[in-house]
């Protein structure tokens, strides 16, 4: 039982520091029963970051990432959740969880709501729309080697996954532009691997020039009923040619309105991380980065399967406050609009996440995880006095292939009042409580990070170190491969910020020395 | 009747050249030299100082009598007397002299006051003296006042500077522009992070709202501090410049934000009894205490513009690649792009040659025909695309049409805001006429021209590691399309 608090406790202070809502410890949960969503309950991810892959490669490289380097949504996109069988009848299906507890510190109450979609499409069996694939690639100087071997290669595996009434185009950009083939169809593998494989790197980074010449492809070869997409690899950050990142930004949204969406991959470890990034949000696509061969096959294997056709387009969810709730705040969307009883995330597009369950090993890698929508929720002044409805949650999106607009709405009541906090913390799935551990270690990264960037390297030890405990007490009665995974990296985290405390020049005052009656003026 | 007297005749005694010498071999070579004891360095240019310069006062203020004389030495005295007792005198001195090619420092050392009955001696031996007929040639006073001068403010090189005496015996300096001061029984930890050295600021604009106006990303690295009680830490922003630094440990999250005009940068003891005064801040347990310079931390999240606000993102307004190609090209291919950039192809008909270039100009509607022939003509801010029909001007600030440089005026109900490179900008509105234009607007111009006015906002913060034009002030960004009739209206 002792365990059991410590770890609420430690998780607690983690959540509670942020959010003002404690985790769900594995012990003093009360209700919900564990998900088998049986097959075909795939997860189903918003447009953007797709990982959180550098932050990783920054920690094992024994460095401390900045705090804006993880990405909340690539975060959770790096989590299976498994929510219950998608039998809404259509291609998406709306979840909504709810947890109640107390918060650990304050023994205020706390509600929070877990959104998460999954869809009965199973990637392996998906029929797609034929595909306008125009791949731009980086083949400046700093590409050459490794980089340019490793991506030849996984531009070669994603052949086996085009078909025949796809088509191909492939870019080219270092000082200049190129169009290298265009058009060509996705079974032409006479034409498309040996293009691929005579890539060849030299030259300086016109990343404008590749985006613009790539987008220009895309629309010349636009039709109605394909999907078109431009592939966009960079290693490096623009020196050449109109260089500003918020140049391509616009581009990318610009595009993105006309229904071209841009997925960015990041190579090694001098990408411009926020430029990738921010053109994958605005470009309706996802954003990779791409840290080893076994990650390149990875990308281009699976994720391209799924992630390249969207499931919907123009995606919102809608939070309704019930009647003796307000909007506290939210987690794991980038495009969020709330006021205090109402709250809309926009997503220009949701794609299909590969992975099936949540218990499945993660040997091959952790993208593909579907990820979630958390919004906390506190109750409001003089709310009624009996449990009622915490909230009505709403998805709109348009069906990519007919167009129409569709909706799901979901309503959450809770066994409690507003104001009533149960003395075990209440989540009504078990996923939920995954969904709180997911976000306790999210925030115990980015508070750490911060902590760190300010040199306060105690206080960020100590809050790993609560966060390490809480989670080693949770995973001993769920075993969950995505939160051991995160566990390792926690403690990988605390190890490197201990170092450089270690390493740290502490200064102080000279000490007094006796007086002098010498003077100087 | 007694000779009249003349402060200058005191300038030919030879206890006052005597006096001189040692003051400056006092000053130059033997203080921290070794040559003769601390104690007797240290109190000999007091008492050799107040030998020279009453004279030398005198000598400035053309004293012909009396009255004049005492006036000077009492006034030396006094002066003398200040900056020994008083530290914030001695802090105002130093800090007027910075003004001056030998900016002083000076300890304060009440035990100097032991030195003033030399102002008696200097009164009545050099009192005398200058009463009586004494002639000195002007060369050799004019001489004297130049050396004598020299020898009183041009003192020791600042990085001899020993340590304090005084009530502040035993307590080493340190340099900066407030102090942090350890109110608390136990030793405590304090966290700074100095603003970024490169990080450029409109003082009066930021002073407005430190919180908002500054993003956690512009400070550098922590320095940490380990202050045992009673002890006191400086905080220094950049020299001659505002700046600021983030504070974190035992003074809770804080934004120190300082003008050095109001919070001169000077030298404090780090502890004992004069560790006090309006540049202190007190630490106690409950963290940093109220102070006029201390301001809440500011947050990585900003707010957002309103769109009726808003300008293009830094970056993202009018652009083009330089260096642009120079001389007539003929245009054979042009791509504009869904967010108004446009890839023109030009070619170079002597070498046969054609260069891809780049102009973006979102919000302006431009078309360039294919074979029409083009000839580029510009600077680093502002180009003129010349073609058979029109003038197509593009103007970056500070290179500016005369129907732009009005004064920019705030737009009302529209608040600074936090750019996408951390720096803080004001959007503005052009006035033309009765008609007042934003970002994103345009106006046709009473001689036929179209303006579009692409970005008007003033920049309060950059920060050049960001920025590509990293400069304070208005920055304004406007297409002007003039049509050919125009064009050679002007040329007649």
């Amino acid at each position: 039982m002792n365990r059991h608090t410590s770890t609420a406790l430690a998780l607690a202070l983690v959540a509670a520091a942020f959010t003002g809502c404690s985790d769900g410890d594995s012990a003093p949960v009360s209700g919900g029963g564990s998900v088998d969503p049986g097959p075909g309950a795939s997860g189903v991810t918003p447009a953007g970051a797709q990982d959180f892959g550098l932050f990783r490669r920054i920690l094992e490289q024994g460095a401390l990432p900045h705090p804006d380097t993880i990405d909340p949504l690539g975060f959770f996109a790096e989590h299976k959740l498994d929510y219950p069988a998608p039998d809404c009848g259509d291609d998406i299906c709306l979840h909504a969880l709810l947890g109640v507890g107390a918060n650990l510190m304050t023994g205020n109450n706390c509600t929070l709501l877990q959104i998460g979609l999954n869809s009965p499409i199973d990637p392996a069996e998906i029929e797609r729309p034929p595909l306008d694939l125009v791949i731009a690639v980086d083949t400046s100087g700093s590409m050459r080697g490794e980089p340019i071997a490793h991506l030849t290669a996984g531009l070669v595996a994603m052949l086996d996954h085009l078909r025949p009434e796809d088509r191909v185009s492939l870019v080219t950009y270092d000082t200049h532009a190129r169009v290298v083939v265009e058009a060509i169809a996705g079974d032409d593998r006479a034409t498309l691997e040996p293009a691929f494989r005579a890539l060849r790197a030299d030259g300086s980074t016109n990343l404008y020039d590749g985006l613009f010449t790539a987008l220009h492809v895309a629309e010349t070869h636009r039709e109605a009923g394909r999907e078109a997409r431009v592939l966009y690899l960079s290693d490096g950050e623009a020196t050449r040619g109109l260089t500003a990142p918020a140049r391509l930004e616009a581009l990318a949204a610009a595009y993105a309105r006309r229904g071209i969406g841009i997925t960015t991959i990041g190579l090694g470890a001098d990408f411009d991380l926020d430029t990738m990034r921010a053109i994958s949000d605005t470009g309706a696509g996802n954003f990779y980065f791409l840290e080893d061969t076994t990650a390149v096959i990875e990308v281009f294997t699976e994720e391209v399967q799924t992630a390249l056709v969207p499931l919907a387009l123009d995606a919102e969810v809608e939070i309704a406050a019930g009647d003796g709730y307000l909007i506290r705040g939210a987690y794991g969307v980038r495009d969020w609009r709330a006021g205090l009883y109402r709250g809309t995330a926009r997503q220009a597009s949701l794609f299909l996440a590969s992975r099936q369950r949540a218990a499945d090993p993660v040997d091959g890698g952790r993208r593909g995880g579907g990820g979630a929508i958390l919004i906390e929720l506190m109750p409001r002044s003089g709310a009624a006095d009996r449990p009622g409805t915490v909230g009505l949650v709403t998805l709109r999106y348009t069906d990519p292939v007919t167009l129409e607009a569709r909706a799901q709405t979901v309503t959450i009541d809770s066994p409690y009042a507003p104001a009533e906090t149960p003395e075990q913390i209440f989540a009504d799935h078990q996923t939920a409580q995954k969904g709180f551990v997911m976000l306790n270690v999210l925030v115990g990264f980015q508070l750490a990070a911060e902590l760190a960037l300010e040199a306060d390297y105690e206080t960020a030890i100590s809050l790993l170190a609560g966060l390490e405990d809480g989670l080693t007490g949770w995973l001993a009665d769920n075993d969950d491969p995505d939160i051991r995974d995160d566990l390792r990296y926690v403690a990988m985290m605390r190890r490197n910020i201990e170092a450089a405390r270690d390493a740290l020049d502490v200064q102080s005052p000279a000490p007094p020395s006796p007086p002098q009656h010498w003077v100087y003026d | 009747m007694p000779r009249q007297l003349d402060a200058r005749r005191a300038l030919a005694h030879p206890l006052w050249w005597v006096a001189l010498a040692l003051l400056a071999a006092n000053d130059h070579l033997f203080k921290g030299a070794g040559v003769l004891p601390t104690a007797l360095t240290g109190k000999l240019s007091d008492v050799v100082g107040l030998l020279v310069a009453p004279v030398l006062l005198a000598v400035l203020c053309g004293v012909r009598h009396r009255g004049g004389w005492i006036a000077a030495h009492l006034a030396v005295g006094a002066g003398f007397a200040a900056i020994n007792l008083s530290p914030a005198i001695a802090r105002a001195v130093e800090a007027a002299s910075l003004a001056t090619p030998f900016p002083w420092m000076i300890t304060v050392d009440p035990t100097d006051l032991v030195t003033l009955p030399m102002l008696a001696v200097s009164a009545v031996v050099f009192g005398r003296w200058s009463a009586r007929p004494v002639v000195l040639r002007p060369l050799v006073a004019r001489a004297a006042v130049a050396l004598g001068g020299l020898a009183c403010v041009a003192t020791s090189p600042p990085n001899e500077r020993p340590p304090l005496a005084g009530p502040d015996a035993g307590f080493e300096e340190s340099h900066g522009n407030l102090m942090l001061a350890n109110r608390t029984a136990d030793p405590i930890t304090i966290r700074i992070r100095p603003l970024a050295e490169d990080v450029e600021l409109d003082c009066a604009a930021v002073a407005q709202n430190p919180t908002a106006a500054l993003a956690p990303d512009l400070f550098g690295e922590a320095t940490v501090w380990s202050v045992e009680p009673d002890r006191g830490i400086p905080v220094s922003v950049r020299s001659n410049r505002c700046g600021a630094a983030l504070l974190g440990g035992a003074t809770g999250n804080r934004l120190v934000f300082v003008d050095p005009r109001f919070w001169p940068a000077q030298h404090n003891p780090t502890g004992g009894p004069l560790l006090t005064g309006e540049h202190v801040i007190d630490v106690g347990p409950e963290g940093a205490a109220t102070h006029p310079t201390l301001f809440r931390a500011p947050s990585r999240e900003a707010d957002r513009p309103a769109p009726a606000c808003q300008n293009p993102p830094v970056g993202a307004g009018l652009d083009w690649i330089r260096p642009f190609p120079t001389g007539t090209r003929r245009i054979t291919g042009h791509t504009v792009s869904a967010d108004g950039c446009h890839a023109i192809e030009l070619l170079d008909p002597p070498r046969a040659q054609t260069d891809r270039w780049y102009l973006c100009a979102p919000g302006v509607p431009l078309h360039f025909d294919l074979d029409a022939l083009i000839d580029l003509v510009g600077g680093e801010t502002w180009l003129e695309l010349r073609l058979a029909d029109r003038t197509i001007a593009l103007y970056q600030s500070p290179e500016l049409p005369a129907e732009l440089l009005v004064e920019p005026e705030p737009i009302e109900g529209c608040a600074p805001y936090r750019d996408d490179c951390d720096g803080y900008a004001e959007p503005l509105a052009l006035r033309h006429g009765a008609d007042a234009y934003v970002a994103g607007e345009h106006a046709e111009l009473i001689d036929g021209r179209d303006l579009y006015l692409i970005r008007a906002e003033r920049v309060t913060v950059v920060d050049p590691a960001c920025h590509p034009t990293p400069r304070l002030g208005a920055h304004l960004e406007a297409v002007v399309i003039t049509p050919r009739e125009f064009v050679e209206e002007d040329a007649r």
